[in-house]
This record gives C-alpha cells, sequence and structure tokens, in this order.
C-alpha cells in the first residue's frame, strides 16, 4: 500500500481550511501543514515538503501568485492546485502560466471536481479544456508570467516581506 | 426575503455528506463568524476611503458563500468587489446595504439549520 499523500493547505478562510481538512480526511490523505499567510505557505512547504499544495489565490502578506512563483523556483515536481473564488479571473491564467498544475473554484469543493484535481483513485481527470490544464493561455498573462519571474529571488522575497509588513501596518 | 430561498440545500447536504451534523454546525459557526468579520472591514475600508479593502472584504464574503449554497450572497459580493477593485467605492457601498440583507437572511437560514439535526 502506497503512503497516503501528504497535503500543505494554504488559505487564509477558516471555514474553507475547515472543509478542505475534513475532506482530505475523508480520503485518507495527510494534513502536512497549514497556512493562512503566503510568508507562512513558503516556510511550512520548506519544511514539510508535501507532495501536493493547496494555494489560495488570494491570501495576506504574500498572494497565492508570488507564493507560486518561489514555490516553483524550490520544488518544480510538487502538485500545486490553485483555490479560487472563480474562473473568469486573469489571475487564473497567470497561475497555469507559472505552473500550477490545476485549479479548483471554491464553491466546488464538496464536488467530485476537487477529488480529481487531487488525482484520488478512481476519480477520472477532467478534459483539458475544463479541468485548467494550461489550456487557457493569453498572450497578456505570458508576458506577466514573464516579467514577474524575472530577478533576483532573495531581493523579490525580501521586497515582498517589505509590502507586507508596510500592509500590516495598515490594518 | 425567504430564508428557505437564499440556501441551496443542496450545498448544505453535501457538506453532511463528508463529515455530518458535526462539520456542517462547524462549517456555519465559522462561516457566519468570517461574514461578520468581513463586514467589520468593509466597513473600516469605507471609513478610511479604501476600495481595495471593500474588495478584498467582499472577495471573501463571496469565497466562502459558495460552499453553504448562499449563492444570491455570492452573487451581490461579487457585485461590491467588482465595483470596488475598478475604484468605484460610492457604487460599490450603494450594494452594500443588500448585502447585509441578504446575509442576515442567510444567517437565520444557516443559524436554524446548524440547531436542528439531519431529517
Amino acid at each position: 500500500m502506497s503512503a497516503a499523500k501528504r497535503v500543505l493547505i494554504c488559505e487564509d478562510d477558516a471555514d474553507a481550511r475547515l472543509l478542505i481538512r475534513s475532506i482530505l480526511n475523508t480520503i485518507h490523505f495527510e494534513i502536512a501543514g497549514e497556512a493562512e499567510t503566503g510568508i507562512q505557505a513558503l516556510n511550512l512547504f520548506r519544511e514539510t515538503r508535501p507532495d501536493i499544495v493547496l494555494l489560495d489565490i488570494q491570501m495576506p502578506q504574500g498572494d497565492g501568485l508570488t507564493v507560486l512563483r518561489f514555490l516553483r523556483e524550490i520544488d518544480r515536481q510538487v502538485r500545486v492546485i490553485l483555490l479560487t473564488a472563480d474562473d473568469t479571473s486573469h489571475s487564473v491564467n497567470t497561475a497555469l502560466k507559472l505552473g500550477a498544475n490545476d485549479y479548483v473554484i471554491k464553491s466546488s469543493l464538496t464536488t467530485p471536481r476537487f477529488l480529481q484535481a487531487l488525482q484520488v483513485d478512481g476519480v477520472s481527470q477532467p478534459e483539458e479544456s475544463t479541468g485548467g490544464e494550461k489550456s487557457k493561455s493569453d498572450e497578456a498573462a505570458d508576458e506577466e508570467a514573464k516579467s514577474k519571474t524575472s530577478g533576483d529571488p532573495q531581493r523579490r522575497m525580501t521586497t515582498m516581506e517589505r509590502r507586507e509588513e508596510k500592509n500590516s501596518s495598515r490594518r | 426575503m425567504n430564508n428557505e430561498k437564499c440556501i441551496d440545500p443542496a450545498a448544505l447536504e453535501r457538506i453532511r455528506g463528508i463529515g455530518g451534523d458535526d462539520l456542517l454546525t462547524k462549517m456555519i459557526a465559522l462561516f457566519i463568524q468570517n461574514v461578520e468579520k468581513r463586514l467589520q472591514e468593509a466597513l473600516e475600508g469605507k471609513a478610511a476611503g479604501d476600495s481595495e479593502m471593500i474588495g478584498r472584504a467582499a472577495h471573501s464574503i463571496r469565497s466562502s458563500s459558495g460552499n453553504v449554497g448562499a449563492m444570491r450572497l455570492q452573487r451581490v459580493a461579487y457585485e461590491i468587489e467588482r465595483l470596488a477593485m475598478e475604484g468605484n467605492i460610492n457604487r460599490a457601498w450603494e450594494r452594500f446595504a443588500e448585502l447585509e440583507k441578504v446575509f442576515a437572511a442567510v444567517k437565520a437560514r444557516l443559524t436554524e439549520e446548524g440547531e436542528q439535526p439531519a431529517q
């Protein structure tokens, strides 16, 4: 029997985390950790090295896209599933260009679509056109992805932390 | 507003199917707590003239609403989020009264649900 897949949940809403945790427990996946901010997500990823990262697009202290860029510099293999409020967002296209493997609309967490994204045995995979496997290309997303991944990672991380400190002081 | 119609019962049943009444009760409590917190943040955003803060609060409400089947709340929150992110703080605020009204109905319906065991 193969070992249970380990999942890092990166989501700032407590109700969504509870629901995800319950679903993962039901399908016998292991929870590697739970992050409420982008910076926590990166720190926990480095500590726990999960098999799957569930990544909310909109989080405080480092949004999902920023976290995704850093994750892909650390690990190109880990499965990253984006959590998004809807699939019309330009951010979804950008995330797929940046290397997210799939995305799930948050209101679909309780449906088979979420299990498909997790690649649970016995649940068939979606068609490319509906599953978000990098089929929704657009040039603007390409350009945004390219421009935001250039430069020194350490410098960009420091900038992100500075920006978050500024935001925290405003809150 | 009719409390029965503000929630899609199928969404609640899906949550029950995953974790029973215990999960549903906890989800409802966290959802209500989250929306009340975000409504407060939106008020603070209005007072500060910060349309982005209102947009972020509306986004969070929109994200959470779908899971408990509060589809109308989700739609109104989306309209406010879109207006706020476009910088239309006054127009976003005009819709806020409706958001509060829909949430009051959702809260009443979910509170009833959380207090009742499954039939």
